[in-house]
Order: structure tokens, then sequence, then C-alpha cells
């Protein structure tokens, strides 16, 4: 590197250490990552615990009741199998399902009330904190008037945004990176609950990586930026609706469109469907035989005696029919759903906020794809469980299926409860990578459209 | 040393603000600019330092056609713009390192800022303690330490204390004493006028010869 290249680095990293920029970005990152991942872990426990509490109430409660109708209102199995890295994550719409027939597709309020995941406060705060930091680089150089002196004295243009770009852009990102791994290393002695996942670490390195990558986008469009403004202020609402238009209104205003095209149901079109759902299965299944009941309940002893147990097996098959018919309807909306998402999703996929997301959400092992898997393999479960309870007229064990086969567990122990929920998807290495290689063209293009802003470094 | 041709430039098309300048500094001498507010004096250094491109007409240095040479006839020029805040978060001291390294100059020592009325402490202070006085000596201090052939001097006095005027001066002075030609562009004719070979005003587009005490057209 050449002495005057050098030369113009070390200032710039002069500058930037002696800023407020530089220690409130370090700073505050640190302490938001800190307070996500301390809420993240609380809630971890909260879930934790509760899953036990209810296992146990369950578990004596299932013991307990005779049929099915005794259960039927009640609460009585909570699916919240979520994994460390998925707490770091923390999708919004991640089910805490409680397995209660007639709200199944309803996710409890433990899961509507998360609280904004870390990963969704760096979103929100890596670039805003680029963007304050790198809008003045070269602007506010010309406000000073010390933009002359310099090209002045240094040879070409393209080597002080080159340097700006370098350190500035560079130099706060590595800042940002190292604020997040300040707040995750600080935050270890009260994450453990998160600490024992395999999967925690991994998503851990990607997401300093990928926060790394957002910041250097954002600070490379900030100098961009700065470079073309000819005021501060300017390079600032430039960028302000840069980041608005990147991180809030696209993703937002585009995943709203593609909702339109899949919409999820309202609780009156819910209870609509399912009430529809549910007549079509007993008209179709149940009529014959209420007609036979009918005849047979006029006839003598004998015949009135069948009766009441035909009787008795078509309340078997309306239980029956119950769990079905919500079990369809809510992989419909599951489908519905996952429609919606992946329309929003390619809407928005060069969003760097979006591939952000993407990556780190890989990492966790919660892509789209497997996440879907893994839900409808939770419903499926429940279902069957259901059907099992309804059929048995009691319960006493839980039950999984494997394929063809099935296993059955004493209900009352709470500790077996792990072994039948389905484990979480594995992270998908080529969708980090994919991801990781989206963002990276991202910033090649990024750096390239500020090459072509060289020709803007006017002076007056 | 420092040659104008029919330079012409204007921010937009049809609005001429240099119609046609030409002006010649030589060696050792010492060019005051005049003008008017709007008359064209900064746009026209910005066109002499290469940030502005003209429609029309060449820059010579030392010899150099600038615009085809930018490089070269750059490196034997020095300028100083109208308000310089310099960076303020460093120090004398870092400064003066930068701008050595910049200019691939041996790095001078502390004692040297004395020469140029500053006192060998502020080497070590923030230029955000410093006078407007003190900016502008270690700004000056700063784009001479390779000494230039061309010095390009905008507005240098304004907002200086008489004193301090005449210190800045007399390093201005000095530089030309040592073979640099210089071009002043300023308001304060009365301060600058005693210090210039030759003075010219720069009026409709264009440079005139100037003495003291004739009223500008």
């Amino acid at each position: 590197m050449e002495r005057a290249t050098r030369a113009l680095w070390r200032k710039e990293l002069w500058e930037l250490s002696r800023g407020w920029v530089f220690w409130v970005a370090l700073g505050l990152l640190a302490a938001v990552t800190f307070t996500g991942l301390q809420v993240a872990a609380h809630r971890h426990r909260e879930e934790q615990r509760l899953v036990q509490e209810l296992a146990t109430a369950n578990g004596t409660r299932l013991q307990q009741a005779k049929t099915w109708r005794e259960l039927a209102g009640e609460t009585f199995l909570l699916f919240a199998p979520q994994s460390a890295a998925a707490r770091l994550v923390q999708l919004a719409s991640w089910p805490a399902y409680a397995a209660r027939p007639q709200e199944l597709p309803t996710p409890l309020p433990l899961a509507q009330e998360l609280p904004p995941s870390p990963v969704q406060l760096l979103l929100f705060f890596v670039p805003l904190f680029m963007l304050v930091g790198c809008f003045d680089a070269v602007v506010g150089e010309k406000t000073r008037r010390t933009l002359p002196l310099l090209l002045g004295v240094v040879g070409s243009r393209k080597t002080l945004v080159a340097a700006k770009m370098a350190v500035r852009a560079g130099g706060l990102a590595t800042v940002a990176t190292l604020g997040v791994a300040c707040g995750l290393l600080a935050s270890l002695p009260w994450t453990a609950p998160l600490l024992g996942d395999p999967s925690f670490l991994p998503t851990c390195l990607v997401l300093l990586l990928a926060t790394f990558l957002l910041a250097l986008v954002f600070g490379l469009a900030a100098v961009g930026l700065s470079v073309w403004a000819e005021q501060p202020t300017q390079a600032l609402f430039a960028g302000l609706l840069a980041y608005v238009l990147t991180t809030l209104v696209l993703p937002q205003g585009l995943a709203s469109v593609a909702r339109l095209a899949a919409p999820w149901p309202s609780p009156a079109a819910l209870e609509e469907q399912s009430g529809r759902l549910l007549a079509e299965l007993y008209r179709q299944e149940g009529e014959e035989r209420l007609q036979v009941v009918r005849r047979w309940m006029s006839g003598g002893p004998d015949l009135q005696r069948w009766a009441q147990e035909e009787l008795g097996r078509l309340q078997r098959h309306y239980a029956d029919a119950v769990s079905h018919g919500l079990g369809q309807l809510a992989e419909r909306f599951f489908l519905q759903e996952h429609r919606a998402r992946t329309a929003a999703k390619a809407l928005t996929a060069l969003l760097p906020g979006e591939l952000f997301a993407r990556a780190v959400t890989a990492a966790a092992g919660l892509d789209e794809e497997a996440l879907l898997g893994y839900r409808l393999q939770v419903l499926h479960y429940t279902r069957q469980l259901t059907l099992f309870l309804a059929q048995k007229q009691q319960a006493v064990a839980f039950i999984s299926f494997e394929g063809s086969q099935a296993r059955t567990t004493d209900a009352a122990d709470p500790s077996q409860l792990p072994q039948f929920l389905p484990s979480p998807p594995k992270p998908r290495w080529l969708a980090v990578v994919g991801a990781l290689s989206g963002l990276a063209l991202w910033a090649i293009l990024l750096a390239l459209g500020t090459v072509v802003l060289f020709g803007r470094l006017a002076v007056r | 040393m420092l040659e104008v041709r029919h330079l012409r430039f204007g921010y937009r098309a049809g609005e001429e603000v240099l119609s046609g300048v030409s002006l010649r500094v030589e060696e050792g001498e010492i060019f005051g600019l005049l003008g008017p507010n709007g008359s064209g004096k900064s746009t026209l250094l910005g066109c002499l330092t290469g940030f502005l491109r003209p429609w029309e007409g060449e820059v010579l240095v030392g010899g150099l056609e600038l615009y085809r040479n930018p490089r070269q006839a750059r490196q034997l020029m020095a300028y100083l713009p109208d308000t310089t805040l310099l960076w303020e978060q460093l120090t004398a001291g870092e400064l003066v390192e930068l701008f050595a390294d910049l200019l691939q100059v041996a790095r001078p020592a502390p004692r040297e800022l004395a020469s140029f009325g500053l006192p060998e402490e502020v080497w070590w202070q923030k230029v955000k303690s410093f006078s407007k006085g003190m900016r502008q000596r270690l700004a000056l201090f700063l784009v001479t330490l390779r000494v230039p052939r061309v010095l390009l001097l905008d507005e240098p006095t304004t907002g200086l204390d008489p004193q301090g005027a005449e210190v800045f001066l007399r390093l201005v002075r000095s530089l030309a004493a040592q073979g640099t030609a210089v071009l002043v562009v300023t308001h304060d004719v009365f301060r600058l006028a005693p210090v210039c070979h030759r003075l010219g005003l720069l009026q409709a587009g264009q440079v005139v010869p100037y003495r003291l005490g004739e009223v500008a057209g």
C-alpha cells in the first residue's frame, strides 16, 4: 500500500475512533443484543416451565378422564418445541400451540405477545447506525471546506473515496459486529438454556457475519450518497428514505400485497368454514347410520339395545369427524400462510434486510420449507393424538406415529413429553450459503454503483 | 509559471460565469485578483485547481496543461480554500504527519511550526482549540510542506485580526521570495494591495488590469 493511501486510511481511522458514533454503535448494539438474548432466554425458561406444568397437570387429567367429551374444552397439551437458535431468531409467527381441538389453529397468547428478537432488533438498528455514521463521510468534508484541501494533495479522487469506503464503512461495520459479539459474550452467563442447543453456536456465527455484511452494504450506500449530496442534510434524508424503503415500507408493503392473494381467515370465517366442513363430514358419513338408529329405536328391546350401541359408535364417529375436520382446516390455513410468505419473500428477495433475516433464519434451521414441514408434523401428531383419545374414550398414554409404526407412552410422565415432539429441522447450509452469496452480490452491486458516483465528486 | 488562456465556464448552459478569462502569474510574483460578490472568483479558482472543468480554454502550470496532465500539474500547485475548518478531532502534529505522507515529503519536526508563527506545543493540541489565525497559518504550513511552484489562495485574510493577517501575508511574501507564483483572490484590497506585485479585476467574466484608486466600472 502506498504511503499516501496509508496516511488517508490512518486519518479516517483517527476520525472514526474519536467520534461519538464509534462508541455509541459499539455500546448500543452490544446492549441491544444483550437485552434481546436475555428476553429470549427468559421466554425459553418460562415456556419450558409451562410445558412441564401442563404435561404434569394434563397427564393427571388425561388419566382421570373417562371419555373424550370430558377432555373437550381443556388445554391438555402445549407444543412449544423451539430450538435455542430459533429463540435467537424468534419468528413471531412460530406457534406455541395448545392441542385444544376447538382452538387448534389459534396460537396461544404466549406466541402472540413475543417481544422482538435480537435479530429483528439488529435488523432495525444496524442499518440506522451505518447511515448515521457514514452519511457525512464525503459531504462533511465538502461543507467543512476540507475536501478541496485534501484533493489538492491527494492525487486521485478515487483514492479518497475508496479510503472513506474502506475505513468509514468497513470500520463501522466491524464496530457494529464487535458490538453484537460483545452483547453475545456478555449474555452467556445468563443464557444457559440456549447454550445446550448445538445449532446455537453456528447461528451466532452466521448472525455476526450477516451483521457485518448488512452493515457494510448500508455503510457503502451511505458513503455513496455522501459523494452525491451537496449538503449533509441531503445525504441524511436520502439515506433515511432508502432505509425506510428497504427496511420498513417495501418488505411490509409487499408482504401485505402477497397476503391479499392468500389471506389468513378471520375468526368468523374460520368458524363458518369449520362448521361447513363438519356438517359435510357428518352428512356424508353419519346420516345413513342415523337413519338406521332411528328405525331401530322404534323396534323391540333388542333393537333398542343395538340402537343404543350404534348411537355410542356414532358419537365416536362425531369426535373422529371433529378431529379430522379441524386438522384438515388447520393444514389448509398453514399452507395458505406458507404461500403468502413465499410470495412475500419472492417479492422482497434482494433487500438487504431480507437477506440478513434469511441467512440467520436458515442457520437456525428455520427456513420456510423446513418450518412448514415441522409445523405440519406437529399438527399431524396433534390430530392423531386427538383421534386416539376419541377412539379409546380414555386417555392413558401419548401416542406417536413414525411412518406406519405407532408408539405409546404413559401420559402421566412429563419427562416422556419431548420424545413425542418432532425434532426441529436441521440447518440447511446450502440455504445459508445461498443467502450470504445474495448479500455479497448486493454489496458488490452497491459498490459498483458507488464507483459510478465518483464522477459526482465536484467541489465548489 | 501560471498561465490561463481564454477560460470559459458556467454552471448551466447559457449562464456563463467566466467569459474567456486570461491571466499570467510569473515566478516569484504575487497577483491579487479582485471582484465583487458573485463575479466568479471562487469559480475561477475551482477551474484552476481542476475541481471544475471549463467549457473552453486551457491552464498551464509550469508548462503542463492542467486538464491533460492533472496529476503532474497538481503536484506543482497548492491550494488554500477560503474557510478552512480543518479536522477538529486531530492534533496539529497528526495533521502535519498526514500531509507530509500525502505529499510524500519528510515529516517535519515540531519546532518547524515556529517558522509559521505557531508555538511548538500546539503540535500536541487538537485543532478545535485553535483560533482562526492559527488554523489559517497551520493550513498554509500543511499545503506548503512541499514548496509549491504555484500557490492559490482564496480570501486568505477573511476573519483574521490585523496582526494575524500581517503574519500570514509575511509568510506568503517569503514563499514568493522562494520563487512561488501566488494568485490571491480577495475582497480585502487595502490589506492585500501592498503585498501584491500586480492586481486584476474580474468583471463581466473577464480579468482586467487594476490599479488601486480606480473605480470599478
